[in-house]
């Protein structure tokens, strides 16, 4: 099977010769290319040279759009950090209450260069791959683009005290949103991975994610072209599964490794795809052998798992992160072989 | 800031504490009625003035959320409207407090988002709990290079630095605070206080960038502060 085979058949819960392949590794490009991130993370061309040295180095079964979002809030008006071994980070968002919201200027998807850039980084990737390996982008939920917009102290209090200042700034984020993801998925994407701030039981409790998760998100994704896949960051998420997997277009999750498997698994039914892998910063730290046995034991614990894909959770793989301890994974990966009917 | 003052009040008026209203409060907060929470606020100063309001309500509703958030039955969105109750009773008193002759310090102490971290809930949470814990604390907001950090721990003879990171790579950059310590020959006289998601996710990150402890909470920094500020030398 090829990557592409290989990813569709799981999603479909099909037989496949061996788990899919999926670490985050759009930050790892530059790394291999030594190219300086902000170069990176403005040329297209760069970020996709540096994907190239990613398949090159891993093969892995997917490859994936830039995980570049800071500079979309600063196209919103925040002020942009850039670092020499990260992601961009967002300083200051543009606004700190939802009485400034009507100050928004609310960038244009095809024509902003912090959206083009991703939207043509994917378009490329995918003209270059589609046959063998797809493409995945990576974004956020109109909720989480509202906390880009007003920093998570602002949302917070808007959506505790003013659930109309809560709707007008849904009002702004969510056509935005539709027409971001779709714009990636008219570029070539499969999926777009959907990091999740906001929906953490460590910020919120359920009763709030009910509230906000199930109106909002059902009616934005309901618009989209193609299916997403709910990212958990790094954090807990098992405790609100269950609101996501009745949201329309949603095809699976990527999880922590933190909390078990086969509750997480339980939670979202067998349709949906789980996704999960060693912390990208135990992938930094630990030995090519250990990574090799938690990988491993991660596969006999999905050994009938038939929509289970290897990844790393948390965020992107570290700058520093030795390659051989990526190429353990994979190499697990490729031993173990496929799942098996109980 | 208000430690000293706090206690002595306490032990001039006693108990005197209303179950209905710090139930009544509690459930405001527990359910994220923010708008709820400060109209009982506005009724309790009517009713027993302003500086009874922290002894009486808030004190002991921090108390409970904050055993409750330990416990996981809270989340952060709860603490945010608890900390911001007292935030607002300190901004509201500040005046009168600090002209108290009754008013004790703790500290001086710095808090500081390190170098390339620009997430403060946490922080602006951590000076909350602290300065209503009587904590005289300087904060220097987010994205503060490591230098400025020290320079202004040596300035007002901070004891403790406390310092947020949210993610892995700008944890690492607490290292470089500790090398500067140490290179100022201020190791042992100055402790490090490391809070943020990834050290909740990861405690052993804490001792691996040099910092000196942390809590899981910030309704617990107060107690690591005076564990650290008596560890100094």
């Amino acid at each position: 099977m090829n990557s592409a085979e290989r990813i569709f058949a799981t999603m479909r819960g099909e037989p496949v010769d061996r788990h899919a392949f999926a670490p985050i590794l759009s930050l790892y490009g530059a790394k291999l290319t030594g190219c300086a991130l902000d170069k990176y993370y403005s040329d297209s061309a760069e970020y996709v040279r540096g994907q190239d040295a990613v398949y090159e180095t891993f093969e892995p079964d997917m490859l994936l759009g830039s995980f570049c979002l800071a500079p979309i809030g600063g196209s919103f008006g925040g002020k942009v950090k850039l670092y020499s071994k990260d992601a961009p980070n967002l300083v200051r968002p543009a606004i700190s209450s939802p009485r400034q919201i009507t100050e928004i200027k609310v960038p244009d998807v095809d024509r902003d260069p912090a959206i083009t850039y991703i939207t043509e980084g994917i378009r490329l990737l995918a003209g270059k791959y589609k046959s063998k390996v797809p493409v995945a982008g990576i974004a956020l939920s109109p909720i989480d683009i509202a906390i880009m917009i007003m920093g998570m102290d602002g949302w917070l209090e808007t959506v505790m005290t003013d659930e109309n200042a809560a709707k007008r700034v849904l009002d702004i984020t969510t056509p935005f949103f539709v027409q971001w993801l779709n714009a990636m998925f008219d570029a070539g994407a499969f999926t777009v991975f959907l990091p999740t701030v906001f929906f953490n039981p460590i910020f919120i409790p359920k009763s709030l994610a009910v509230k906000y998760a199930l109106p909002a998100l059902s009616e934005a994704f309901a618009q989209l072209n193609g299916p997403v896949i709910i990212h958990d960051t790094g954090a807990p998420i098992l405790e609100f599964l269950d609101i996501f997997y009745k949201i329309p277009n949603v095809a699976g999750f990527a999880v922590n490794n933190k909390e078990p498997l086969e509750l997480l698994r339980e939670k979202i039914s067998d349709n949906k795809v789980l996704a999960c892998g060693i912390d990208c910063y135990e992938v930094k730290q630990l030995s090519p052998l250990e990574i090799y046995h938690r990988t491993i034991k991660m596969l006999d614990n999905r050994k009938y798992d038939r929509r289970f894909i290897v990844s790393s959770s948390g965020a992107d793989i570290n700058f520093d992160t030795p390659i051989e301890n990526i190429t353990a994974i994979k190499k697990a990966v490729e031993e173990y072989g496929g799942w098996t009917i109980r | 800031m208000f430690g000293g003052l706090i206690n002595r009040i306490v032990q001039q008026l006693g108990s005197g504490c209303e179950m209905d209203e710090k139930d009544i409060l509690t459930d405001h907060i527990i359910k994220l009625r923010l708008n709820d929470a400060q109209a009982i606020i506005e009724q309790w100063i009517k009713s027993n003035g302003g500086q009874s309001l922290f002894i009486d309500l808030i004190e002991p509703i921090l108390a409970d959320i904050g055993e409750r958030y330990n416990n996981r039955q809270i989340s952060l969105a709860q603490i945010y409207i608890a900390a911001k109750i007292a935030r607002d009773w300190i901004s509201r008193y500040e005046k009168e407090l600090e002209t108290n002759e009754l008013n004790a310090t703790k500290g001086p102490v710095v808090i500081a988002n390190i170098e390339d971290d620009c997430h403060p809930l946490g922080r602006r949470l951590v000076c909350s709990f602290l300065r209503v814990s009587g904590w005289n604390v300087c904060d220097l907001g987010i994205d503060v290079p490591i230098k400025e950090i020290v320079n202004k721990a040596v300035e007002i003879e901070a004891r403790v630095i406390g310092v947020s990171a949210m993610i892995y790579t700008t944890a690492e950059n607490i290292r470089t605070l500790k090398d500067e310590i140490i290179t100022r020959n201020l190791d042992g006289k100055i402790k490090i206080a490391a809070g943020g998601a990834v050290f909740r996710l990861r405690p052993e990150l804490v001792a691996e960038v040099g910092a000196d402890g942390t809590s899981m909470t910030a309704s617990e920094a107060p107690e690591l502060f005076d564990r650290l500020w008596k560890m100094t030398l």
